[in-house]
């Protein structure tokens, strides 16, 4: 028999893999011996992991900016248990809307809370354990966030199951929230008022499926539903209603010597200008005066000044229900493009609440490989809510309901943002990986008829995001 | 809150019927590359997404929906 | 993460599949050593009771005796995922790979010195084809009857991916698993080496045709030297390909690495398949391999 020489071939040591050993590795890694997971992982499930956050927000105006940092460790126990650590500061800055004061012309105005009282620093600490059993994932996640004015305590428990041969997913998940809120009071500030300690809850749930379509799509669906309890109103806030005010009561006005108070009562043609009374104190720094000089803490003392203000311009509190009930519906379909290697992701959400607040939010993400760790994501979103039932930049009187509020939040809007993401992996062990958002928030921008808001709130914001993950 | 009950099953009964109207392909295990490629990996950093929901949830009523998420927060 | 214990080094040989095997591995303790031996080997026995064409009784026997009948029988999800396994490989080698080529080792027989007749040959040929096997649901459906399945090439290789994996579950980090040749490892050495296994050279006990360096990786060999039939100087090999019904030629020896022992199985089986194509075929599919 003739004999060859040995010959040693060695190809491919980059990394390359051919569509053949893609294949043979897929089906390997459906064998129950072989843990996906640690075949993935491999000599990496020894290492811990690092990741590291920091993120830039700004408004536009005077309104507010916020700086977030966050780390997070991610520590392997074993072969099937994992633990992360995520600590995240973030401090906010700037103004915030406190309440809309009628000019002139009976239009609501914004006034801003602005200085020292709105720098706040929230502190976020998240513990979570998973464990990935034999085709299944289950997370427990521990988490406690700190404010000036606010403390919530929460937990949750996520399960997802694969099945049929992994082509479905189906996963669950609970979780829930105790929060203590109340206003951190300042006496020497203007308009602020004494601390009031409430309490809210939320749980959540939500089932959820994937479905592998085809070798280029997937299709996700999930049903959120969420409960809140307990005080659930902005402490800061309140609302103008105008029978409330004694300055515009026909009593005070005859007294004043105006004659023609049914016209004063004709919002379009109030007499008396309020905002412009506000704001003319605020800019010739009578407010301030009155902050630095110790006369308002002098005045809180002597006076219940905010129910003053209430008597007097009709400033009513932030007022909702105690309860509010949410079901949240998305749906997710990610596509796969051999010719551009790149994947498109549309997600549709729908929310429907007893709150009256209904939103569509649909946002397209195209994450684009281009090879040697490049990966270019531009996308867009646009979200829009209809106001709830007790919204409103300002009301004539409290409602029957007696519900009430002035929160830009809970006004009917839209919003547009586009995104733009880049990262850049150096080997398996380093990913370093930065976002850029501009979001417009428009009330015209709403979907459907018009409801409840002004664009007194119309604001735009900026975000810059920069991070990194490390394995050692 | 029939309402909210009533509009949300529609969407739920649109969807699942879309989930099993159209055509589920057998993908074989050695099909799925396209599936593995890390482009399908919708958020590369999920602290990233994670805090992206959170801004929206500031400045938006609709919060989450995107699994079991965060604790409360004062900004909402 | 630094380690201030030392490790130890325990090792094991046993016979299972036929083979001399062994286990090494380091350990905090040789107590915590033995005990993830011990649940190693008993998974490799549990895989050789299972999927052994030497035993009756097993669930293997009783899917053959099905084969053997044309019949249906249902099958749990490890089976069911090494068909998988076996259909893609056969997807893969444009059907040279085929498990169905076990109705041929009724006509050749490697203890014996006489070749099979070519009719033997040829009517043994018709009980073979993947593609008449059908597997729905965990239901296993064979379409003709007098076929036989043979895992040769998969099982002994998935057994030490399996027990390496049992390994690594219960805390090693650093080992060794040799199922007479196929091999799987776990990690690097504890300093971060990796695993160096020399590729003993068939034709030349005691000498060696190289070597390959692993960190997690299987490697598995395939030969003539392994099992044949020596009639008259001409050596025949004991793979035997499914279109011929022949064993094959071309390449006596082919080792391969690759992730998982049992893709170096079934890759270096395929490449013998292949005869003078092999070769290019595994350069292709993008694994290191030596061969002769």
């Amino acid at each position: 028999m003739e004999r060859e020489p040995a010959v040693v071939a060695v190809t491919n040591k980059k990394g390359h893999k051919s569509e053949a050993l893609t294949a043979l590795m897929g089906a390997a890694l459906a064998l129950p011996g072989i843990n996906a997971q640690a075949a993935e992982q491999g000599y990496r499930s020894d290492q811990v992991s690092f990741g590291y956050h920091h993120t830039e927000y700004k408004e536009s105006g005077d309104r507010m900016s916020v700086t977030a940092d966050q780390l997070s460790i991610t520590v392997p126990i074993g072969q099937s248990l994992e633990t992360n650590f995520t600590a995240t500061k973030d401090v906010t800055s700037g103004a915030s809307p406190v309440v809309n004061f009628l000019d002139g012309e009976g239009k609501p105005h914004q006034f801003l809370e602005t200085g020292a009282s709105i720098e706040d620093q929230r502190d976020i600490y998240e513990g979570t354990l998973s464990y990935y059993g034999d085709g299944s994932l289950t997370s427990i996640k521990l988490g406690t966030s700190e404010e000036d004015d606010y403390e919530s305590n929460y937990s949750n428990i996520s399960v997802k199951i694969d099945i049929n041969d992994k082509l479905t997913n189906l996963s669950f998940g609970y979780g829930h929230s105790d929060d203590k809120v109340w206003n951190s009071y300042n006496p020497n500030v203007l308009l602020e008022e004494p601390s009031i300690f409430n309490n809210r809850r939320k749980d959540e749930f939500s089932i959820g499926i994937g479905q592998v379509i085809n070798r280029d799509t997937i299709l996700q669906f999930s049903v959120t539903y969420v409960n809140s309890e307990g005080f659930l109103s902005d402490p800061y806030k309140k609302s103008v209603v105008v029978d409330e005010a004694l300055i515009y009561s026909p009593e005070l006005l005859h007294f004043l010597g105006f004659t023609d108070v049914s016209d004063f009562r004709d919002l379009d043609n109030p007499i008396l200008n309020v905002a412009g009374l506000f704001s003319t104190l605020t800019d010739l720094g009578v407010v301030q005066f009155l902050n630095d000089s110790g006369i308002t803490a002098a005045l809180n003392k002597l006076f219940d000044i905010p129910e003053i203000s209430a008597f007097v311009f009709g400033l009513e509190k932030d007022n909702r229900p105690e309860s509010r009930n949410q079901i949240i519906s998305l749906l997710r379909l990610s596509h796969y493009f051999e010719s551009t290697n790149s994947a498109l992701h549309a997600d549709y959400r729908y929310s429907d609440d007893d709150w009256g607040v209904y939103s569509h939010t649909m946002e397209l993400k195209w994450n684009v490989g281009l090879g040697l760790g490049w990966q270019v994501s531009p996308g867009v979103r646009y979200y829009t809510q209809h106001s709830a039932y007790f919204y409103d930049t300002f009301f004539e009187t409290i409602p029957e309901h007696g519900y009430l509020t002035s929160d830009y939040r809970l006004a009917g809007f839209g919003a547009i943002s586009k995104k733009l993401e880049i990262s850049k992996s150096f080997g398996r062990d380093f990913t370093l990986f930065v976002h850029y958002e501009e979001y417009d928030r428009r009330y015209d921008f709403e979907l459907g008829d018009q409801t409840n808001g002004g664009e007194l709130d119309d604001y735009t914001f900026s975000l810059v995001s920069v991070s990194f993950d490390a394995s050692f | 809150m029939p309402k909210l009950s009533i509009t949300c099953l529609t969407f739920a009964l649109i969807s699942t019927s879309m989930l099993s109207g159209c055509t589920v392909e057998k993908v074989r295990v050695w099909q799925r590359g396209h599936l593995a490629n890390p482009v399908m990996t919708r958020d590369r950093s999920s602290a990233q997404a994670t805090l992206e929901q959170h801004t929206y949830s500031a400045k938006e009523s609709t919060a989450g929906g995107y699994g079991t998420g965060a604790g409360g927060c004062g900004c909402n | 993460m630094s380690n201030a214990r030392p490790l130890q080094w325990c090792h094991y040989d046993f016979k299972a599949m036929g083979s001399p095997c062994s286990i090494s591995l380091y350990a905090p303790d040789a107590q915590q050593g033995a005990n993830t031996i011990q649940q190693a080997v008993a998974d490799i026995v549990r895989l050789e009771n299972k999927f052994s064409r030497y035993q009756k009784n097993n669930p293997l026997f009783h899917v053959n005796q099905a084969a053997a009948n044309g019949a249906s029988i249902a099958i749990d999800d490890e089976f069911r995922s090494l068909l998988n396994y076996a259909d893609t490989c056969y997807q893969q080698s444009n059907g040279l790979f085929d498990i169905t080529a076990g109705a041929l080792r009724h006509v050749w027989d490697f203890s014996s010195t006489n070749l099979p007749q070519q009719s033997d040959i040829e009517h043994a040929l018709e009980n073979v084809g993947w593609t008449s096997v059908t597997v729905e649901n965990n239901q296993l459906s064979f379409g003709k009857p007098h076929m036989e399945i043979d895992f040769g090439g998969i099982v002994k290789e998935y057994a030490a991916d399996s027990a390496a994996n049992i390994c690594l579950a219960q805390g090693t980090r650093h080992g060794i698993v040799n199922l007479g040749g196929d091999i799987k490892a776990i990690g690097p050495h504890p300093d971060g080496k990796p695993w160096h296994v020399n590729i003993r050279d068939p034709e030349h006990p005691g000498k060696h045709m190289g070597s390959l360096e692993l960190i997690n990786e299987g490697i598995a060999t395939s030969g003539n030297y392994e099992r044949f039939i020596d009639i008259n100087g001409k050596r025949y090999c004991h793979i035997l390909s499914p279109k011929t019904g022949w064993p094959v030629t071309g390449l006596s020896s082919v080792t391969v690495k690759a992730s998982q022992c049992v893709i170096a199985g079934s890759a270096c089986t395929i490449a013998m398949l292949m005869e003078d194509k092999g070769p290019d075929w595994l350069r292709n599919l993008g694994v290191e391999f030596l061969h002769q």
